[in-house]
């Protein structure tokens, strides 16, 4: 599977990355509505704080009406129809890289789609292969729940 | 199982869609079953800042739908659920619950009960801030308000149908999903037989779970709700509403709402594990701490701890439970403390050999079925806890009553022919559940049990020449409603509030 990987000693804290996928999903450039955010310098290495969803996929579980699940390049999907906008995924993300805005209902994310690093002047961001990773809770019960059914 | 076509409709209203805003839809659902008629009453200001709440609009709208002289099972007496302004809101833990109001058997006073589901959000959403149910129905009914297309009917129940919630709690979707996809947004409300047949009735509040693709339930327990709800001849009230998005309160600032409540979830997910561990145990991780403290009612709440409490303690639920999943009872309550157990095989009585999954058992079940009546047996507490659900019989009542006969049976009041048969000492499982049945088809001394502990007391002195002052030592109930799970000695706030509030002992 393909993830967005990042090499923050690369980093300027330009923001281009974050004007981008903002102007990419929601048609202007507001880095609160970006699902990559630059921090601060961090005090322990110097480099800037990159934040971005590696499609870990805990959020997948703590979905309470499974408007999130991996999609068959195994990117983290949320399904807008479904998502009542609970916000359970924001507060469980152990890398707090899934996030909202008051002008939406519904939290966003990276889907890994490259835009930002296709942009990004000093090559911080680039799509790199992973292996798949295994299966989460959910996905593991609904693989039972089907043998269960069948 | 009949077909939609079969519903006999006894009457219907239609009514506009609404928003809602700022938390309340502005006005209440009443459905009186005596005249078969269905109304529309206005939310007043006075209502909104005296009568704040789930509880007070139940306070407001019974106070003014009986008299100083309305009895339980008196026609007049109301059934009010209602889930508040801040009901439905999906980013803040805990906001589904709904609070039900009536006047209660046990205690012939103002009752109110808690319970989580999805049927107070879901009413709200369809249009309703409360819904008040009076009257009484010739036939058993089903009140069904169809938030999609603006409908309330009252609708005459299919004669076959099971009154015990984890069959009908099913046939409800059957009946009124149009689609797989629409199970999601429907919520019953039922009583099962047990509730018809003792003053300890429940109420389950359904709700759809996702993954496990079957129906579970909350209840509003104490006071015997459920017992007014079968009286009134309901078999459900359900309730559809399809699209729950993370703004349909409309609360008055949302991004407020949204920045606490976000914080909240990650504090939990932060926290949680170190803390009480909610998410993985629920609330059975108050066994061990009641017994450490001698607070965890035991054998009649004669003491306060036992050896054998750590069979029936946090860790074994956690094992049992199902682990990883989201177990809230409404969206975003990520404490999701409502956890089951799955793919228990159900041991005795009507519904044998069923494969079930068992919602909970909760704190309480555990130590008033569990320590209270020195049962600590997991499985025997599974049994207890699945059929006082789909029975409908509050498992608190349940437990303090049994334990409650128990000590009378060791202190020789009660003996096998007044049982008829059951031996009914501290620690008979089998006897504990063999009285649920009893409960369950009206009959036997489990109807005697499901009275509660204040008319026993009346019963085993007059019938049995029992001592009153003994009786009145022993049974843990005031004002009627049995004791709620907790040893009081170490708090004197509590042993007021459990012996001075006007529903009695309840731990709210």
């Amino acid at each position: 599977m393909k993830i967005l990987a990042v090499k923050p000693e690369l980093c300027t804290g330009c923001g281009i990355c974050e004007k981008v996928c903002s102007q990419t999903y929601y048609k202007e450039e507001n880095p609160a509505k970006s699902a990559i955010r630059i921090g601060e310098r961090s005090p322990e290495t110097g480099h800037y704080v990159i934040t971005v969803c590696n499609q870990l996929g805990a959020c997948v579980d703590v979905c309470p009406v499974k408007a999130l699940s991996r999609n068959k390049k195994g990117i983290v999907i949320r399904n807008k129809k479904l998502c009542v906008g609970c916000y359970a995924c924001v507060g469980f993300c152990p890398n707090l890289a899934m996030f909202n805005h008051p002008d939406l209902t519904e939290p966003f994310k990276c889907v890994a789609c490259g835009k930002c690093a296709d942009e990004c002047p000093e090559g911080v961001l680039s799509i790199i292969e992973v292996p798949a990773l295994e299966p989460s809770e959910t996905e593991k019960w609904a693989i039972k729940v089907k043998e269960v059914v069948a | 199982m009949s077909t939609k076509q079969d519903y006999k409709v006894l009457v219907e209203m239609d009514y506009e869609l609404g928003q809602v805003e700022r938390g309340y839809t502005g006005r209440t659902l009443y459905v009186n079953l005596s005249e078969n008629s269905i109304a529309s009453k206005a939310v007043t200001q006075e209502m909104k800042n005296i009568f704040i709440g789930g509880r007070g609009f139940g306070l407001w709208l019974l106070w003014h739908g009986v008299t100083s002289e309305t009895k339980w099972n008196d026609p007049e007496n109301e059934i009010v659920i209602s889930s508040g302004p801040v009901g439905g809101i999906t980013q803040y833990p805990g906001s589904g619950k709904s609070l039900v109001v009536s006047l209660s058997p046990t205690t012939h006073s103002v009752m109110d009960s808690n319970v989580g589901g999805h049927f107070g959000p879901l009413l709200k959403f369809a249009g309703w801030d409360a819904i008040e149910v009076q009257g009484k129905a010739e036939k058993d009914v089903i009140v069904y308000v169809d938030g999609m297309r603006g409908k309330v009917s009252i609708i005459e129940a299919p004669e076959d149908l099971d009154a015990n919630t984890h069959i009908l709690g099913e046939k409800m979707l059957e009946m009124f999903a149009e689609s797989e996809s629409e199970k999601r947004g429907i919520s019953s409300v039922s009583a099962g037989t047990g509730a018809e047949h003792t003053l300890i009735g429940c109420l389950n509040f359904s709700f759809y779970d996702l993954r496990r693709q079957s129906v579970r339930i909350k209840q509003a327990g104490r006071g015997g709700i459920g017992t007014v709800f079968r009286d009134k001849r309901v078999k459900a009230l359900v309730v559809k509403y399809l699209g729950v998005k993370g703004d349909s309160n409309h609360p008055a600032d949302r991004e407020r709402v949204t920045k606490v409540g976000t914080k909240m979830h990650k504090e939990i997910h932060d926290n949680d594990p170190l803390q009480c561990n909610m998410r993985q145990v629920g609330t059975p991780y108050l066994v061990k701490i009641m017994n450490d403290y001698d607070l965890l009612p035991t054998h009649n709440f004669k003491y306060g701890s036992h050896p054998e409490a750590v069979k029936i303690a946090g860790e074994v639920w956690k094992r049992r439970f199902t682990q990883g999943i989201p177990d809230g009872c409404w969206y975003g309550c990520t404490l999701a403390c409502s956890h089951g157990v799955d793919g228990y095989t159900v041991k005795t009585g009507p519904y044998k050999g069923q494969v079930v999954s068992v919602d909970g058992p909760e704190y309480e079940t555990i130590a008033g079925c569990g320590s209270s009546c020195g049962i600590f047996d997991p499985d025997a507490l599974l049994e207890i806890n699945f059929y006082c659900d789909t029975y409908g019989i509050d498992t608190i009542s349940f437990g303090t009553g049994t334990a409650f006969v128990m000590e009378c049976y060791e202190a020789g009041i009660l003996n096998q022919e007044i049982t008829g048969g059951l031996e009914l000492h501290f620690g008979n499982a089998e006897a504990a559940i063999e009285l649920l049945h009893q409960m369950g088809r009206g009959e036997g001394f489990g109807a005697i049990v499901g009275q509660g502990i204040r008319r026993m007391k009346q019963i085993f002195v007059e019938e049995h020449g029992a001592d009153p002052d003994f009786l009145q030592d022993i049974g843990m109930e005031a004002k009627g409603l049995e004791y709620s799970e907790y040893v009081t000695k170490e708090s004197l706030a509590q042993q007021g509030g459990y012996g001075l509030a006007l529903k009695g002992p309840q731990h709210d």
